[in-house]
């Protein structure tokens, strides 16, 4: 899993507060990008570009190949927020204290991209998660992570389930199983937001509470940001005009990890499969 | 001798033998085109099993052998006939490549060079803003996040009243503060280094600071950090022996440029250049 862009333009757009386009000169201007021209309309509903996030060890060459060959990867919507991601059997409540806990977590468990079954596993075990995400420091403060759970259900249709693991603010899930929204800071007029809510980082264990040793699934990540506004809302502010109706005004940026997959069988996928 | 291999024309004569012999080397001999022969020679198939072998990580097996044959055999059938319509005239493409191709031979030339000891010298001092070495600045940090207390900044402003009253080696910066998802102490980092770890007002807080010591409590993206600067590293240039390997590698590249253009300039000689100077300005 990678985030990137569709530009055009040799350089990737990915910051809503300086969206230049993608197109060249076709949408270059915000009078281009949000005007009136009805012929090259699109481009209004286009999002800023996104970015991958890549676990290496050091910024070389081969570092960074190793790390994309072993789907240590991930993506975000255009801020540079990091995740991490370890699956495991052997994790336990401590696992994410102390200075040497990611140190132990790549040695006692498997990493994002990563299939579950490799290793011995030990009988009748749950695997458990360890979840890290940190904002961008130059960005909007953190909202919740969701873990993303696929499998299939008995009647063989695919299925995709959001489980809510760690979040800001004094929030509890209600009873129709959703998180309430986090709040809006975001001044539309002026095209500004600030981090009086939501988290810097969340760190925390998870464990699956439906898991069911026979059944296939991936589960992946997926953390959000506070509302901020969209860049169609910065080009409005600077012509000192409304934000298009037909386009959200603000926005919750995002990061996905690549999954990790659970096979019952214990053994990992086949080539082909993936 | 010595003043001949200096020569521009030398090289140009050179590289025209060069490219001769290239030539007859790659291609069949005309008599095989005429007859329309196709011989797959030993060679020819160790290639193929090379670049296959390079793209998937095992060589091929008898089956996929035989159709990659094949698919060589059109192609080089295709590629004759194409040749025979001169459809390689006119496209940009293939112009793009065989010019390439062309500036590789140039490539070669320089590479082979040994630049004198003198030269390299001379390129370097000549060259000083390719060496230059940026501020850096070695610290520890403090952090307080507001994640885990209300007033982060107060808590950081009584803390650093009593740092300053300690004696530094008494100080265990992971015992004060916060978890920090990065390391508490940085060596040698430059403005840039910092900016990609705590973000750009955080950088230009620390690089305000022209002395070691502990700053004023500094805002991140993150939450406050109690900066101690240990060292402050000026801008300088690094020296010739540090660099060596590549101001050699410079060189070469200088010198590569300058092969291109003398050969450039002595192809041009051959050719009467006609255009409108009025119309498409003057060189």
């Amino acid at each position: 899993m990678i985030g990137s862009s569709d530009g055009h333009n040799s350089g990737s757009s990915i910051e809503e507060n300086n969206h230049f386009g993608k197109l060249g000169n076709r949408d270059a201007t915000p009078e281009i990008r949000i005007g009136k021209d009805e012929a090259f309309i699109r481009v209004k509903y286009f999002s800023a570009a996104g970015v991958a996030g890549v676990w290496a060890k050091e910024n070389t060459r081969d570092a960074i190949y190793d790390a994309l060959q072993r789907k240590e990867t991930f993506a975000t919507s255009g801020p540079r927020i990091k995740v991490r991601f370890f699956g495991g059997y052997y994790f336990n409540n401590t696992a994410m204290d102390g200075d040497n806990w990611l140190t132990d977590a790549y040695a006692n468990g498997v990493t994002m991209g990563s299939d579950l079954t490799a290793g011995p596993r030990p009988l009748n075990s749950t695997p458990s998660f360890l979840i890290h995400a940190i904002k961008d420091a130059e960005g909007a403060n953190l909202d919740r992570v969701q873990v993303v759970k696929g499998y299939l259900d008995g009647d063989g249709n695919a299925v995709e389930k959001i489980f809510e693991v760690a979040w800001a603010g004094d929030r509890t899930i209600g009873t129709d199983g959703k998180l309430p929204a986090i709040g809006n800071t975001v001044d539309i007029k002026n095209a500004t937001y600030t981090n009086t809510i939501g988290a810097v980082e969340f760190k925390t264990i998870w464990v699956d509470p439906e898991f069911d040793a026979t059944q296939s699934a991936f589960y992946y990540l997926r953390v959000l940001e506070i509302p901020t506004p969209r860049w169609s809302t910065f080009d409005a502010h600077t012509l000192g005009r409304t934000p298009p109706g037909d386009v959200a005004a603000t926005i919750q940026e995002r990061a996905w990890s690549s999954p990790i997959w659970y096979s019952p069988e214990g053994e990992a996928r086949s080539e082909t499969e993936n | 001798m010595q003043k001949i291999l200096k020569e521009p024309l030398f090289h140009f004569l050179l590289i025209g033998g060069g490219l001769f012999f290239l030539y007859s080397f790659l291609n069949p001999s005309a008599e095989q085109l005429d007859n329309n022969i196709i011989r797959i020679e030993e060679s020819d198939v160790t290639r193929l099993v090379k670049a296959y072998q390079q793209n998937w990580n095992a060589p091929p097996d008898s089956a996929t052998l035989k159709s990659l044959l094949k698919e060589e055999i059109k192609a080089e059938v295709f590629y004759r006939e194409a040749l025979r319509m001169q459809l390689d005239h006119n496209d940009e493409i293939i112009r793009r490549r065989l010019k390439q191709k062309y500036e590789f031979l140039v490539k070669d030339l320089a590479d082979s060079q040994q630049p004198s000891a003198a030269a390299l010298q001379t390129f370097y001092e000549a060259n000083g803003n390719l060496y230059k070495e940026r501020v850096k600045y070695s610290f520890s940090q403090i952090y307080f996040s507001p994640d885990k207390r209300k007033k982060p900044l107060e808590d950081a402003q009584v803390v650093l009243a009593q740092l300053k009253n300690s004696p530094a080696t008494t100080i265990d910066n992971k015992k004060i503060g916060d978890n920090f998802h990065l390391q508490n102490y940085f060596a040698e980092r430059d403005y840039n280094d910092v900016r990609q770890l705590f973000g750009q007002d955080f950088s230009k807080a620390v690089f305000a600071n022209k002395t070691t010591g502990w700053t004023a409590p500094i805002r991140s993206g993150y939450g406050i950090h109690l900066v101690n600067i240990t060292a402050i590293q000026a801008a300088s240039v690094r020296s010739f022996s540090q660099v060596k390997e590549k101001v050699e590698a410079d060189w070469k590249i200088s010198q590569q440029q300058l092969y291109n253009e003398q050969l450039y300039k002595n192809l041009l000689e051959k050719y009467e250049v006609e255009y409108d100077l009025e119309k498409w300005g003057k060189e």
